[in-house]
Parts: C-alpha cells; sequence; structure tokens
C-alpha cells in the first residue's frame, strides 16, 4: 500500500489564511471541471451507501443457489457470485465498510497525530522524542501492524480501522510538526506572546487553525489510500468478518474462481477504482485551490 | 557532515533498538503458550516444560531479550515453531525472491515516474501532460491487489503470453525471470510510479520557474541543457527524499504481490508467520524488515546529503 | 556616439487568470555604445518586463509587438535559436536576487564555465582559467578558490560579482542590469557600482540599468529613462533630470527621497494614490489620477513624447517650468 506523502514543500507552507479564502477555494475546486466530476461521484457514492438499504435491490446475504454464478444480466446488473447472491447489492454495502473505515481511520490518525506533531513543533525538547516513536511506528510493515492486531484481537472492522490510523499516524504528526516549526516563527505569533498569551492558547488559536490547509491537503490524500488499505486488509482476511460484505472481501473470494466468474474481480474493483479515483480528483482540486500562491489573491 | 551522519546513525540505532523492544514484547501478547506451541501435539506438561527451559521462555523477560539480541547480532534469529527449520535461514531463501521483485519494481517505477514526471512539467497544456496526470491518478487510486487479478486475467488467462505465477530467480534463467516477475513488477511498481511522476514533476515546475533557470536562459542556453542540467538536477533531491520514504512501504506492498502471483518470498513469510504464531519466525522478519526500512532511509539521507551540496559543505539548507 | 540598441514601440501583454494585463505600452528608447542608461520607476511599471523582452525571455504567455533593433536586425523577429546565441553573448543580464539567481546545486566556477562553453567553445583548463581572471576582475579575492565553491557559501555581495563576472564573460556589447544592487546592504551595493563601472571602462560595455533607487542613478547613470504604467514618460541625461525634472511624476519620486533636511517640516513626501493596473492603452495620461496639476485633457487624450520646457522629452500635457534660478549654466 502506498501512502503518498505530501512533502509540505509541494504546497508550500501555509501563509495565514485571510478570512473568507476557503469558501473562495471551494468555489474554486468546484470551477474546476475534474474536480466536480470528482465531487460528484463521491457525493453519489456516499449517498447510495447510507441509503444502501433503499437503493439495493436484494439483501446482501440473500443466496439463491438456482441464479449461482451468472453473468450481469437485467435482473443481476453485476451479475451473482457461487452463492447466488446478488453483486450489486453487496458492492453498495461493500462501499459503506470501505468509507467508514476511510473516513474514521484518517479522523483517528488526526486526533492522535495533530497534538502530537504541535508539540513536537512547539517543544523543541520533545520533538527528539516525539521523532523516535514515529519513527518506529513508520518502521513497522504495516501488514505485520494489521496482523498482529488482528491476531491478538481478532479481525474486526475496528482493527482494521485502528490498524490503518496507526499507519496514517507518522505523515499526519510529519506535516502538523513541519508546519508548527514554520508558523511559530511567524510575526503575528511573536505578537501574541508579547501581549502574554498562554500556549494553549497560541497553539490553539494561533497555529492550528493555520496549519488546518496543509492538513486537509494531508487528508484527501490520506482517505483514498485508507480506503485502499482497508480493501487489501478484507483481501487478506484481517478486515471485516464475513457475511458483512466488504470490497476486499469480495475480491478475496473472487480469485478462486476468477476462471469462471471474471464479473466478481472486475466490479468491486472497478468500485474501489472509481470512489478512490474520485476522491482523489476532489483531493486535487483541493490542493490546487489551497495553493499558498492562490490564497494570498 | 560527519556530525550529522554520526546523529543520523545514533537516531537510527535507537529507533531500531524501539523496534525489536516493541515487537519482543508484542509477539508475547499474542494468544497461545509459544511453548506450547514449539512442542509437537500433544506433548505432556513436562515436555512443554523442559521446551520452557532449553528455549530460556521462563526466564524474565529483559534476560530472554538480551540474550535474544546477543544470538541476532551473530546471525542467529532462532528457531521457526512451524518448521523447526532455521529462522535465519528460512528468511534467507525468501529475501532473494522478494529482493528481485522489489527491485525490478523499483526500476520500472523510477522510469515511467521520472520520464512522466518531466514531460509531464516540460510539456504543459498539452495532450501529453494531461496523459500523463492521468495515468498517475490511476496509478494512485488502483489498488495493487486489483491490477494483479485483473493483469492475470488479461495477460495470463484471456491472452495467455504471461505466466500467472511461480518465480524463477534472475541467476538462474534471466528470460524465464523477466517473463514471470513483469507483471509483479508492474503491479508492485505502479503506486510508487505514480508517487513518483508527480513529485517528479511538482519538483520539476518548481525548478523551471526558479530564478537560476532564467539565468541559465539568459545566458544563452538550449531548453533541454537546461531542462536536464539545472532543473532536473534540483527536482533529484525531493524526488530522491520522496522516493526513499515509499521503498519502505513497497516491501510490505509485496505481501499482496507475493500472494496473487504466488511467490515464496518474504511477504508470504510475514503472513503465514503471523497467523501461525510463529512467534521467532515473527520477530525474525520484523527485525529484518525494520532494519532493512531504517537502514535504506538512513541511505537515503546520506544520499541526501551527498545531492545537495548546501548539507554537504555546511550552510543552511533555505 | 552611435546608438547600440534602439526600442521602437515596445508593448508587452500578459494573459493572466483575471484577463489581460497591459504591462509595457509603447515603450521607446535607445542605448549608445558603452552608455549607462537608467530605466527609472516604481514597483510594476514594466521595467523589468522591458528588460526581459529585448531578448525573447518572457514566459509563454506575454504577447510582445514592436521592434528591438542591434547591430542592423530586429532581435523581436529571430527565431529562438539565434536569440540564443545573442543571449550571454552580445546582451548579458545580471539580476536582482544572487541568492535565487544562481543555482544552488552547481559551483561557481561550473556555472561561470557553461556561459564560456557555450559561447566560446572553452572547456577545461582553458576554462578555469578564464573563470578565475574573470573572478578577478570584478574583484573577488582567491578566485581560484571560488571556482568550487558553491553559490551559499558565499555572501550576497559576493554572489552578485559572480553574477556579474558570469554576464561579462563572453564581453557583451550590453548588460541589462536588474535592480543588481537592491537586495544588497548599503555598503556592498558601492561596490558592486564600482564593479560596473570598471567593467564600462576596460570592456566597453553599454549598460541597461533597471531601478527604482535615485541614489544609483546619481552615482552611475549618464541618462535616464522614467518610467510609468508601462510608457516612457521622461527622458534626459542624469544631471538635467535631478536639476529641471518635466514630469511632475518624476518630481514626485525626486521629492520622495528622504532627505532630513527638507522634511523636517513636514513628515515625507508621498506621490497620493497607486501606480494602476491596466488591461488596455487609455486615451489618456495614465497619471492624471495622482496629478495635481491634472486637467480635462489630461484625461481625456494620451500625451505624446516631445521636448518639453527643459529641452529633453516629456510626455505631459502640463510639465513642470524649469526652476528660473537653475537656467545659467
Amino acid at each position: 500500500m502506498t501512502l503518498e506523502l505530501v512533502p509540505v514543500k509541494e504546497t508550500g507552507p501555509a501563509a495565514p489564511a485571510p478570512p473568507g479564502s476557503r469558501r473562495r477555494a471551494l468555489r474554486r475546486v468546484l470551477r474546476n471541471p475534474l474536480a466536480a466530476l470528482g465531487l460528484v461521484i463521491v457525493v453519489v457514492a456516499l449517498l447510495a451507501a447510507a441509503l444502501a438499504n433503499l437503493v439495493t435491490p436484494f439483501p446482501y446475504d440473500r443466496t439463491d443457489f438456482s441464479a449461482a454464478l451468472q453473468p450481469p444480466s437485467p435482473a443481476h446488473w453485476f451479475g451473482t457470485d457461487e452463492l447466488g447472491r446478488d453483486q450489486f447489492s453487496r458492492v453498495i454495502f461493500g462501499l459503506r465498510a470501505s468509507v467508514e473505515v476511510g473516513v474514521m481511520s484518517v479522523a483517528l490518525s488526526l486526533v492522535v497525530g495533530v497534538p502530537l506533531g504541535l508539540l513536537a513543533g512547539f517543544y523543541g525538547w520533545l520533538d527528539p522524542v516525539v521523532s523516535r516513536l514515529t519513527d518506529t511506528l513508520l518502521a513497522f510493515p504495516f501488514l505485520v501492524l494489521a496482523v498482529g492486531l488482528a491476531a491478538i484481537v481478532g479481525p474486526s472492522l475496528t482493527i482494521a480501522t485502528i490498524a490503518i490510523a496507526a499507519a496514517q499516524i507518522p505523515a499526519v504528526v510529519r506535516v502538523t510538526r513541519s508546519e508548527t516549526l514554520h508558523l511559530r516563527e511567524m510575526d503575528y505569533v511573536a505578537a501574541a506572546i508579547a501581549d502574554g498569551a498562554s500556549d494553549a492558547v497560541l497553539l490553539g488559536r494561533h497555529i492550528l487553525p493555520n496549519a488546518v490547509n496543509a492538513l486537509i491537503v494531508q487528508a484527501t490524500v490520506a482517505v483514498p489510500a485508507a480506503i485502499i488499505g482497508e480493501s487489501v486488509l478484507s483481501f487478506l482476511g484481517l478486515g471485516v468478518r464475513p457475511p458483512t460484505p466488504s470490497l476486499g472481501i469480495m475480491l478475496a473470494s473472487a480469485q478462486p474462481l476468477f476462471r469462471d466468474g471474471p464479473w466478481l474481480v472486475v466490479f468491486p474493483g472497478v468500485a474501489i477504482v472509481l470512489l478512490t479515483l474520485a476522491m482523489n480528483l476532489v483531493g486535487d482540486g483541493l490542493r490546487d485551490a489551497l495553493d499558498p500562491r492562490e490564497v494570498r489573491r | 557532515m560527519w556530525r550529522y551522519v554520526l546523529r543520523r546513525l545514533i537516531e537510527s540505532a535507537v529507533t531500531l533498538v524501539l523496534v525489536t523492544i516493541v515487537v519482543f514484547i508484542g509477539v508475547r501478547a499474542l494468544p497461545g503458550d509459544p511453548a506450547r506451541a514449539l512442542a509437537a501435539e500433544e506433548s505432556d506438561p513436562e515436555t512443554i516444560a523442559a521446551i520452557r527451559a532449553e528455549y530460556g521462555l521462563d526466564q524474565p523477560i529483559p534476560v530472554q531479550y538480551v540474550r535474544y539480541v546477543g544470538k541476532a547480532v551473530q546471525g542467529d534469529l532462532g528457531t521457526s515453531a512451524r518448521t523447526r527449520l532455521s529462522v535465519t535461514e528460512t528468511i534467507g531463501h525468501a529475501l532473494p525472491v522478494t529482493l528481485q521483485l522489489a527491485t525490478f519494481a523499483i526500476v520500472v517505477a523510477v522510469l515511467i515516474g521520472v520520464g512522466a514526471g518531466v514531460v509531464a512539467a516540460v510539456r504543459r497544456r498539452t495532450a501529453s501532460e494531461w496523459v500523463a496526470n492521468s495515468v498517475a491518478l490511476l496509478g494512485l487510486s488502483i489498488p495493487n491487489f486489483w491490477f494483479g487479478l485483473m493483469a492475470v486475467l488479461i495477460f495470463a488467462v484471456a491472452y495467455p503470453i504471461l505466466p500467472a505465477s511461480g518465480f524463477v530467480s534472475v541467476f538462474d534463467n534471466p528470460v524465464e525471470s523477466f517473463r514471470h516477475l513483469l507483471m509483479p513488477a508492474i503491479v508492485l511498481g505502479s503506486g510508487l510510479a505514480a508517487v513518483i511522476m508527480r513529485q517528479t514533476r511538482s519538483a520539476m515546475l518548481e525548478a523551471l520557474s526558479a530564478d537560476y533557470v532564467r539565468t541559465a536562459r539568459a545566458k544563452g542556453l538550449g531548453g533541454t541543457q537546461v531542462v536536464l542540467g539545472h532543473a532536473l538536477r534540483n527536482s533529484l533531491i525531493v524526488v530522491t527524499t520522496i522516493v526513499g520514504l515509499q521503498l519502505g512501504l513497497l516491501i510490505s506492498g509485496a505481501v499482496v504481490t507475493e500472494q496473487i502471483f504466488v511467490l515464496p518470498g518474504f511477504g508470504k513469510l510475514t503472513i503465514d508467520a503471523v497467523f501461525t504464531r510463529d512467534y521467532p519466525m515473527i520477530q525474525g522478519v520484523v527485525l529484518v524488515t525494520a532494519t532493512a526500512y531504517i537502514g535504506i532511509n538512513l541511505l537515503v539521507d546520506l544520499l541526501y546529503s551527498v545531492i545537495d551540496p548546501r548539507i554537504r559543505v555546511g550552510g543552511r539548507v533555505t | 556616439m552611435s546608438k547600440l540598441l534602439t526600442v521602437d514601440s515596445l508593448t508587452v501583454r500578459f494573459s493572466t487568470e483575471d484577463g489581460t494585463v497591459l504591462a509595457v505600452d509603447g515603450a521607446s528608447f535607445a542605448v549608445a555604445e558603452r552608455e549607462v542608461l537608467a530605466l527609472v520607476g516604481e514597483s510594476g511599471c514594466g521595467k523589468s518586463v522591458t528588460a526581459l523582452a529585448l531578448t525573447g525571455l518572457l514566459p509563454g504567455t506575454a504577447a510582445v509587438s514592436g521592434s528591438v533593433h542591434m547591430g542592423g536586425q530586429n532581435l523581436r523577429g529571430l527565431p529562438e535559436a539565434r536569440l540564443r546565441a545573442i543571449r550571454g553573448r552580445d546582451i548579458a543580464y545580471v539580476f536582482q536576487e544572487p541568492m535565487t539567481s544562481l543555482n544552488p546545486v552547481l559551483t561557481v566556477g561550473r556555472q561561470i564555465g557553461e556561459v564560456l562553453r557555450r559561447h566560446q567553445r572553452l572547456s577545461g583548463a582553458a576554462a578555469k582559467r578564464r573563470a578565475a581572471e574573470l573572478l578577478e576582475l570584478v574583484g573577488i579575492p582567491l578566485p581560484v578558490r571560488r571556482l568550487s565553491e558553491y553559490p551559499h557559501q558565499l555572501s550576497g555581495g559576493m554572489r552578485q560579482r559572480v553574477m556579474i563576472a558570469m554576464a561579462v564573460a563572453c564581453r557583451p556589447r550590453l548588460l541589462v542590469a536588474d535592480e543588481p544592487t537592491t537586495a544588497l546592504d548599503v555598503t556592498v551595493q558601492a561596490g558592486v557600482l564600482d564593479v560596473l563601472r570598471t567593467l564600462r571602462a576596460e570592456i566597453g560595455t553599454a549598460i541597461l540599468l533597471i531601478t527604482h533607487d535615485l541614489g544609483v542613478v546619481a552615482d552611475i547613470a549618464d541618462r535616464v529613462v522614467v518610467m510609468y504604467a508601462g510608457r516612457t514618460i521622461e527622458e534626459a541625461h542624469a544631471e538635467a533630470l535631478f536639476a529641471r525634472p518635466s514630469h511632475p511624476y518624476t518630481r514626485g519620486l525626486l521629492d520622495a527621497v528622504p532627505n532630513p533636511a527638507r522634511h523636517l517640516d513636514g513628515g515625507l513626501r508621498e506621490i497620493p494614490g497607486r501606480v494602476p493596473q491596466l488591461s488596455d492603452s487609455p486615451d489618456a495620461c495614465t497619471f492624471a489620477d495622482r496629478c495635481a496639476r491634472a486637467d480635462t485633457t489630461c484625461r481625456t487624450r494620451r500625451p505624446s513624447l516631445d521636448p518639453g520646457p527643459a529641452g529633453h522629452p516629456v510626455r505631459c500635457w502640463h510639465p513642470l517650468p524649469v526652476p528660473a534660478a537653475v537656467t545659467t549654466a
């Protein structure tokens, strides 16, 4: 699983965002046709996942052996698997698991990583400690981490979330720390200190809000990676437990059958690709819009 | 510069130690009694106790740790609980497979990634840029294993030109090796290629709009010379760092690829070890992986200092 | 003195996200052999763009019209390959920021060597020797050692001298210096100006000096062209400009220079308003909004560059009269 670490250099250190710039940025994103398309796809996917019960023609675990291993047809848009389960319904429900894990893991990594990064960047003596910890975490092969956790507690959605979050934390810490290091040299911080602001206020009101831009960019890259990560874990049997469908599990069970039922491999994969592609497009659009060179206008 | 090297060495050593400690403790958190796992099925309590004593499992943990480290430094990583073979030997057989795969993947990724990145940066607002960007985007969005499955579906089943599985060492039969490793390498390297391409493009764009490029043009230098000699040289610094970071992830990414293409490599070894609670193997595998990862990072940092004279010859990197 | 470079009706338009920006509006001037011509104006008046336009160094978003004549040919019509032969050899540049204008990962020697290799086919030991000579010419101590050093190891002033050395490597006929001293400390500035003066004497190169610093102009310039909002608005010999400015804007610039003696009474004099950013060339005087002497003519008809009361060209409907006390030589 490749986690694209967006170096701060690419986006530039976030200049203090003038008021209203984020709204302007959003408008700029929507003007970009590719990003807009991505946004539409993401929204559709999210709605479908949220309203899965209403949107799907069949319950995801409904078996029908008389219609086993059928190629796509008007009755079953994505075909059926060896147990006669409708693939379209399973893909929609699978999307739900993917999105859940994707978003939750990134959120978790932010909750843990941002404070660590802030502290590491702000308090020089804390920096080496935090850096060694994140290096250690980083040195752990992601899958060993996941497999280990799964072995101790038993595989589940939660385990997958935690494992992916753990893999993302070092990147979040690094970005936050980098931003903090840069932002604390800013004049308005010095002014706030001269006014007698406490460390908490400095971090909370002056530094953190201005680091948010870089974090948003990091998140837009992290969520698609997390979604792929979840599918990898499920593929290896470490994530969601059957019968709850997950796109990864579906691909895993499709693997031995791919000669007989190639559609079983195609559709779940395409779903993953579309979702992550759409998110990457939105992320790219956001990144361009939040580019400090644009923000300064 | 030597101060920098020394500092990095110490940092790496500390990290390595921390990793081994975490693994050591973590492995013992796994359910299941290691002594029982080492013993044959249905051994009586006395045999198990004997095994426990023999492997020093009844000693306090810090002592066990020290013994382990002591032996590890000499190359003895213990015995696999599952196969009774030497961990070092087993790893020694699996590692070359993954190394060949990874090397091939890296070469593919760098060639495609840097090439596409330079093209995208130089030919702005043309069809080439759009194509390159789209390919990179796809590379990032397609999960390795699905790419692998589809590749097998197309090139091994539908139009059988490449083998679907199996490994042949490049030292035994280069042509067959190439055939067997081509798909896995492309699958494994695709994500890395996408990242490299984007970073190269971004770094090149920044370099091309830099003042020193304007100076170069003002001196009358031609397009190619400016692009390669000036802009690319500066971009390589960033690219190297990024690639270095990603290499570590490549190692774990190989796991899935090895699953799909049935390559008896290090990744497969890792998964099997954890699933079968083979704790000496787990320790050995993590130790090797972490060492490799930390080592690569260290190398990249040192390489970085060679490429960027600002670090090498003192002075601050502005 | 014969004219080395003649610029005629140079116009540059940029297409940007917000529409077209008119950066240079029909600028015309000439540089004579061996003379130092200063192009003066506030930031954003188009002087740097003019300089880059001479040899086609502007980005693709720029639309350029007008002519630039040198040595009997119009540089504007030449293909890129011919322009590359001219850049660095006949017309050379020195830019404002020596830190970012030099490639940080290449040694000084290599960067100077590039120019020598490109235009004079020097390489190896010959190039090194010549490079060291050049460094010595611009007053850098221990030149041979400097060759293997990197830009970040040198001070700002030295870096700028290296830039100058690179520029004069092939004895160019015209040296275009874009704010060469702006990024440097005042004490270092004098040194760099000295170098430029020496070079003009020894190599015989003409200098097109772009600056907003009137002190530098007074120090080294022979003639001055003042620009405002993309137009050239006054042209004179240096002492004439300082003694008998004709355009209200020039007067404003001179007044704005902090002078404790003059400003003890009221503080610094500013020119009210801001430089306009134009998308088209209005048929009016672009300075009218900020000018105390403006009337309807100024706002409705574009003035042309004609001889004014002080005897030199000025683009103004109501140029300043000559101060009575100065008419005597």
